[in-house]
């Protein structure tokens, strides 16, 4: 049986880090766009926002804009690879098993 | 201010891997820049403009009117997709915006060397030579959308272009005032017919 990483297997953080993974490398997203985008609490996206971090899968910087604050966050290297490999083990398990097939 | 509903509950992990898998697909289309509004608002701007100068050669109007006609609508246009740009790429920093903010630049700095051409033309040649002025700025477009569809691996765009560009020679090689309805119902219309399938499709 394929294992999928708990971290991500969960919805919330399932959609967090695949919307940050529909960005470019090297590219980050605001806290506010992304809590827009994925219509979530501040709270609740921090809570998994911050189970991410812990994973070392998401990255977050607080820097100032002129004066005002702005928080971004991104995907690691080993956000995007578990992403990657999380994506891959999905596409296995719906992939039809060998020996099931009906032959033509 | 409410904050928006929860959707879903949180740790919960989906219900099969295909709700997973559709998650992700739900996730990412929502991310994918909706660039229908630019077809539909530049296709309406070309058959206004089409419009104009077809009914400046019928003489229902002055070729005056037909110019300030294209020049407001171009203005126009420009501001609106220069905005339209600014929200699909807000909240998001990085290489990504730097190039984005080339491209939408790359576009005003191909236009006005398109116009400054077509000014060279007339100068060279004579009023007739205006004529073809559409027809130029028809073809650099199509180009450009040639050139984005590969960049982006979109066929859509890709062919989009090469319609564009077709347009345009026809344009070019059709007489006068026909010509201007060519490039504003052809052009303009392909670009609405392309706005309606994107948007379609999303």
């Amino acid at each position: 049986m394929t294992e999928l990483d708990p971290v991500i297997h969960a919805q919330a953080r399932l959609r967090v880090t695949a919307s940050l993974a529909a960005l470019s490398d090297g590219d980050r997203m605001t806290f506010p766009r992304l809590q827009e985008l994925l219509a979530m609490t501040a709270g609740n996206l921090s809570t998994h926002l911050r189970k991410l971090e812990d994973a070392g899968y998401v990255a977050i910087t607080k820097t100032h804009q002129r004066r005002t604050p702005v928080t971004y966050v991104e995907l690691t290297r080993a956000g995007r690879r578990a992403f990657e490999d999380y994506t891959a083990a999905l596409r296995t398990l719906l992939a039809p098993q060998p020996g099931t097939e009906v032959g033509s | 201010m409410q904050d928006p509903p929860i959707t879903g509950p949180d740790d919960d992990p989906p219900a099969s891997p295909a709700d997973a898998l559709a998650i992700i697909e739900q996730e990412q289309a929502r991310q994918e820049p909706d660039v229908g509004p630019y077809f539909l608002l530049w296709g309406v701007a070309w058959a206004l403009m089409g419009g104009a100068w077809f009914g400046a050669h019928q003489g229902l109007w002055s070729a005056g009117t037909a110019g300030i006609t294209t020049g407001l609508l171009v203005v126009v246009g420009i501001g609106t997709s220069a905005f339209m740009g600014t929200r699909i790429g807000r909240g998001v920093s990085g290489p990504s915006s730097t190039f984005g903010a080339m491209y939408g630049i790359g576009w005003l700095i191909a236009m006005i060397g398109t116009g400054a051409l077509g000014g060279a033309l007339v100068a060279t040649t004579g009023p007739a030579g205006g004529n073809l002025i559409p027809a130029l700025f028809v073809f650099v477009v199509g180009v450009l959308y040639t050139a984005t569809g590969a960049f982006h691996r979109s066929t859509f765009d890709y062919v989009l272009g090469i319609v564009v560009q077709v347009i345009a020679v026809v344009t070019a090689f059709t007489p006068v005032p026909w010509n201007s309805l060519v490039m504003g119902i052809g052009g303009g219309g392909a670009l609405i017919v392309a706005g309606l399938l994107s948007r379609r499709a999303r």
